[in-house]
């Protein structure tokens, strides 16, 4: 009789359980069965009216059922729970492909990012990075640079004069200038800086960046020149860039070179970026003239040097492919961001 | 310059290619700008002979020429030149020919009568009357009768010729002439340079003396001044090759006379003047500065008004050529000239060019002499010019010359060794080739044992030392020779940047990382910026640095202060519909000492900040430059202050903890925004980054974070309107123990009920924390009363 009760409310229970679908029924499930009230603790209490001996078979009884409706109900509540966090999640779906921007990242200006790389470069090879006075003597920009008072490049036109002995720098080699008037060699510096000519189109800024590099020590060579060269040029833009030497004329240097790199672009074919030359015109260069290291204090016939120049907007146009020198100078947003 | 490669070859046999002679001349230091094929201009047209003429049978104005072209094939021409005749001999385009306006023929019928092409006047030939009689017409161009037949027209006219345009560099002086060009060739090509026998010897004796003085009384702008003589002297036209040669280097032919001058001046690259000496008057040439106002018609028949910084070659009265530039209308070479002064003459390169630039006056003398004259060429020059005139018979040359050469150029002669040119190059050139580089360059060189001798000649004024010899050398070698090493003899150094150059690379990358971008704007400005600014009449930032000549007055004055610049790029972005933007700059501004300048300015590098948007605001702008500083370790304060530019009530100068301003921050001025054409709220800042660069520190103190919980309280404030957030914050924190981590205004509220008695609500977070325990409420509340009673007490804030 009572076991017939049992395996009924057993059934009963389990159906309830099987049948629940949110924890709340869950919980009132538990209350019915296992609650103070509850049917299965109502037969745990009916169970001191039961004869003795039969006393341990219904108890076991009693409390298998227990048991059971505690796990079923336990293991339902486990999967009641996932199924609502799933719908909590599901309700929180997002569209990943949605892009809320915050604080975005700045950026360093194109010729900032190529004056870097190049100077990066050289500090690899021990070299130190100096600088000088944008306003500047002309004897810093010219005499003691070899460019003589009749020279064409003195000319009022090519430069900008603020009085007869005082210019905006047409050239970082000032900067040598007072380098080596101030340092004994060895000397292994690059100088940075703006530099100003009165030239104003798509490949000329009348304001520019150049970087000028001096080495003065004992037995330095044009070959030492190629090297260091061919060095930058093969980090600047990449292993297989080649260096050329083309013969050429700068005052403060003597022999002089223009110096060609391997078109980066074609690799030495010939494309649009070479004039189909397959070489690109970056710098300026050659030993350094002995009458300037004369001028500057230094026993030219102890000491050699060689000094090349490299126009950064020129290197900033041919890495990032600007096609007018002007946009370096526009300073528009939508420029800026591109160079994040 | 234009180098017409037949005129080369009077000098050095050409036996190459002509890509491969540009090339051989790029390789030695001539650039070549570009190779014209004259030719080009016009192709398949050639010379023929009528042998009938027969009228058209459908076109009354139609003639029907049978021609012949000396290759045994019948043609026939159909013309409305109905005046030609058999025998006429006439220039014919045939199937494919290409004339200079760029049309090309066909044959075709002509009403029902085939046409193998069609006959050409002198303009279709690129011709004018000066190149051929008759080719100014507007018909078919008759040549003469001995005109060979069945040749192409190029070939006949003489314009078949190739002309490089060759670039020299500011040192090769001596290259700016066929001669000098010539000699370069016959270098790199290993030929031998060969000089034309029209180069007549120096005249020699007194006669001349007679005639003409020179009197010489500015010899340092006229460090010589030869001269030579002419009677008998027949003015006509010149003869083809002379008026072609000039042509083809872009020169004009006048008359045999000047042509002669001209001629040389491309030659040998002497500018020469020639003068009537009936027009000399009392028989002497003054060479002398002009003096001042003094006027001249030149041969352009504009006259120029001189001064004393101007040269001027004069008889006894007055100017007769301004030296070097152009000589005067009166002066010149006239139809009945019979005795000529040929001028040869060096003056200073740079008085000639400013002379050419201050009375706006150009000539290919004043081209050549601005570029710079040896000393040699003048007798180059005159032997040239008397050799062409007396070879044609145009005069007879006087014995002698006058000479005006006070301080004779010296003979250079530089000693070195093989030893010196390689330790130069960096690679091993032998003795011997070096000795055949140089003397094929005229350089003549001479070997005893390891010393070399070398003779430096007048022309080439640009070798002065071993290094000039080192790289005449290598650009014969080849400069592909040159191997690369790096450095191997020289001590090595450590490099790299100092600290303040990494400090200055630290700014830049802290503002990246806040969203600003770097700009890089003109340092010049113009100075209508400081009134754009409203800057006060005697605001120091109004003294500039002034350029004397620059490209405009937007680009005329050095900045004072980067304001400008960054205020502007921000009403270009704004104007062109960027919806924000942060930008910095850090760059330098001149701060003159003095003006005019007598010493070299302050340059002060400045760091500029900009920043403008709908997410911008004063304090959104303000924490960068917080963040920043504090990042970079400098403690400043920010007091509030009046800039002519800034908002009156949103600008704070920013204070270094020694009490030095080291820049400002703020909102842009309503009124200066306008002056911008913007409408929009615009933030900036001035730092002095040197100041950042110098003071930053650099992290080296790691303290542990207390394992102990933190507390905090907020308290709700009355204050006066008017107080400031630090004065504040500054009573808070001196009235605590060190138990206080952390002090922070979270909220302002100006209720109207508040702001009415001049109050407002101020909400401040006070966080505490012990390293060595958990704090206990006891603990913090005994911090909480000495701050209200020191709020109380200094500034008689109490709780809300």
């Amino acid at each position: 009789m009572l076991k017939e009760k049992i395996e009924q409310i057993t059934a009963l229970g389990l159906e309830a359980i099987k049948a629940a679908k949110l924890s709340q029924e869950l919980n009132d499930i538990r209350v019915k069965y296992l609650g103070k009230a509850g049917e299965i603790t109502a037969l745990l209490k009916s169970l001191k009216d039961a004869p003795p001996q039969e006393k341990p078979a219904i108890g076991k009884l009693v409390n298998d059922v227990r048991v059971k409706i505690e796990s079923a109900l336990q293991t339902k509540m486990q999967d009641i729970a996932a199924a609502e966090r799933k719908a909590i999640e599901e309700s929180e779906r997002l569209d990943v492909t949605l892009s809320v921007p915050e604080q975005e990242q700045g950026a360093l200006h194109p010729l900032t990012l190529v004056k870097n790389d190049i100077l990066n470069i050289f500090i690899g090879l021990g070299f130190s990075v100096a600088d000088g006075p944008e306003i500047e003597f002309t004897k810093y920009n010219f005499e003691n640079l070899n460019i003589p008072q009749d020279h064409p490049a003195r000319d009022f036109g090519d430069s900008f004069y603020i009085t007869p002995d005082i210019l905006l720098r047409t050239q970082t080699s000032c900067v040598q200038a007072r380098v080596m008037e101030e340092t004994k060699p060895p000397i292994r510096i690059v100088c940075p800086g703006k530099v100003y000519r009165p030239d104003d189109d798509a490949t000329h800024s009348p304001m520019f960046q150049q970087i000028e590099g001096l080495v003065i020590d004992e037995h330095i060579t044009l070959a030492d020149l190629k090297g260091t060269l061919e060095q930058f040029a093969k980090k600047f833009f990449s292993e297989e860039t080649k260096v050329r030497f083309r013969p050429s004329y700068f005052p403060f240097t003597e022999p002089s070179v223009e110096v060609d790199l391997s078109c980066a672009m074609c690799g030495g074919k010939g494309c649009r970026l070479c004039k189909g030359t397959g070489w690109i015109e970056l710098l300026g260069a050659g030993v350094v003239n002995p009458a300037v290291l004369d001028m500057c204090g230094i026993d030219s016939k102890k000491y050699s040097g060689y000094a090349f120049g490299v126009g950064v907007e020129r290197a900033t146009m041919i890495k990032y492919s600007i096609p007018d020198m002007r946009l370096l100078f526009d300073n528009d947003v939508r420029y800026s961001k591109q160079f994040k | 310059m234009l180098v017409p490669v037949k005129w080369l070859k009077d000098f050095v046999d050409i036996n190459i290619s002509i890509p491969e002679l540009a090339d051989k001349l790029v390789s030695c230091g001539f650039e070549i700008e570009a190779v014209i094929n004259q030719a080009d201009a016009v192709k398949g047209v050639k010379t023929c002979k009528i042998l009938s003429v027969e009228q058209h049978p459908n076109a009354d104005k139609l003639i029907v020429c049978k021609i012949d072209l000396a290759d045994g094939v019948e043609r026939q021409i159909v013309t409305n030149n109905k005046w030609l005749q058999a025998g006429d001999i006439v220039p014919v385009a045939l199937e494919g020919a290409k004339l200079f306006s760029g049309m090309e023929i066909h044959e075709g019928a002509l009403r029902g009568v085939h046409s193998n092409g069609m006959f050409c006047g002198g303009s279709e030939l690129n011709l004018t009357e000066a190149d051929y009689k008759g080719a100014g017409e507007d018909k078919v161009l008759k040549l003469l009768d001995n005109t060979p037949i069945g040749k192409d027209i190029n070939e006949v006219m003489g314009t078949d010729d190739v002309i490089l345009d060759v670039g020299i560099t500011a040192n090769r002086t001596d290259a700016n002439s066929i001669l000098g060009i010539a000699r370069e060739v016959a270098a790199v090509t290993g030929q031998t340079l060969k000089m034309p026998k029209d180069y007549a010897d120096m005249p020699v004796g007194d006669d001349i003396n007679s005639y003409i003085k020179v009197e010489n009384l500015a010899t340092d702008l006229c460090p010589r001044y030869l001269a030579g003589m002419l009677t008998d002297v027949v003015v006509t036209e010149s003869p083809e090759y002379i008026k072609r040669r000039l042509k083809s280097s872009g020169l004009r032919p006048i008359n045999n006379i000047v042509d002669v001058t001209n001629y040389v001046l491309l030659e040998v690259g002497q500018p020469m003047h020639a003068f009537d000496l009936r027009t000399i008057k009392g028989n002497k040439i003054v060479v002398r500065r002009a003096e001042k106002g003094e006027k001249i018609v030149a041969l352009d028949d504009k006259t120029y008004t001189l001064d004393t910084d101007n040269l001027a070659i004069c008889n006894e009265a007055e100017p007769m050529a301004i030296a070097g530039v152009m000589g005067g209308a009166n002066y010149s070479i006239f139809d009945d000239t019979n005795v000529v002064i040929l001028e040869s003459a060096r003056f200073a390169r740079d008085n000639i060019r400013r002379t050419s630039r201050t009375l706006g006056l150009r000539s290919d003398s004043s081209a050549r002499f601005e570029k710079g004259i040896d000393f040699i060429s003048q007798e180059y020059g005159l032997r040239k010019a008397i050799g062409m005139i007396v070879e044609n018979g145009w005069g007879k040359v006087v014995a002698g010359t006058v000479d005006s050469y006070p301080v004779k150029a010296k003979q250079l002669e530089i000693d070195f060794t093989a030893k010196d040119v390689n330790h130069i190059l960096g690679i091993e050139v032998e003795q011997q080739r070096m000795v055949d580089i140089l003397n094929s360059l005229t350089l003549t060189t001479t070997v005893d044992g390891d010393k070399m001798h070398t003779v430096i000649p007048g022309y080439r004024e640009d070798i002065v030392g071993v290094n000039d010899i080192a790289e005449e050398v290598i650009r014969m070698y080849g400069y592909d020779a040159i191997q690369t090493s790096l450095m191997p003899d020289a001590e090595m150094t450590a490099g790299g940047k100092t600290k303040k150059q990494e400090n200055a690379d630290k700014i830049k990358n802290i503002l990246v990382g806040k969203g600003a971008y770097e700009i890089c704007t003109y340092s010049f400005v113009s100075p209508k910026a400081w009134d754009m600014l409203h800057l006060e009449e005697d605001s120091v930032l109004r003294r500039n640095v002034k350029l004397l000549s620059p490209l405009g007055e937007d680009y005329s004055v050095m900045r004072t202060t980067l304001a400008h610049s960054m205020i502007k790029t921000m009403a270009t972005n704004i104007l062109r519909g960027n919806k924000q933007g942060r930008f910095f700059e850090v760059a330098k501004t001149y701060l003159p000492y003095e003006l005019p300048l007598t010493r070299l300015p302050k340059e002060e590098n400045v760091l500029a900040i900009g920043a403008f948007g709908e997410k911008e605001n004063f304090y959104t702008f303000k924490y960068i430059i917080e963040d920043l500083l504090s990042a970079l370790r400098i403690s400043v304060k920010f007091k509030a202050t009046d800039i002519a530019y800034m908002h009156p009530y949103r600008t704070a100068n920013i204070v270094a903890s020694d009490g030095t301003v080291i820049g400002y921050l703020g909102e842009v001025k309503y009124d200066v925004a306008k002056e911008y054409d913007v409408d929009k709220r615009m933030y900036i800042a001035e730092i002095n980054e040197e100041y950042i660069e110098d003071n930053a520190l650099s992290f080296d103190n790691f303290k542990v974070v207390s394992k102990f919980q933190a507390m905090e309280r907020d308290l709700a404030l009355v204050c006066d309107l008017t107080l400031e957030a630090d004065t504040l914050l500054e009573t808070v924190v001196g009235a605590c123990s060190n138990l206080l981590i952390d002090a922070r205004v979270f909220d302002v509220y100006k209720g109207e009920a508040l702001t009415k008695n001049g109050k407002m609500s101020v909400a401040i977070k006070l966080t505490f924390q012990a390293s060595d325990r958990t704090l206990k409420d006891g603990d913090v509340n005994k911090e909480i009363d000495n701050v209200l009673a020191a709020l109380k007490e200094n500034l008689g804030i109490v709780l809300r």
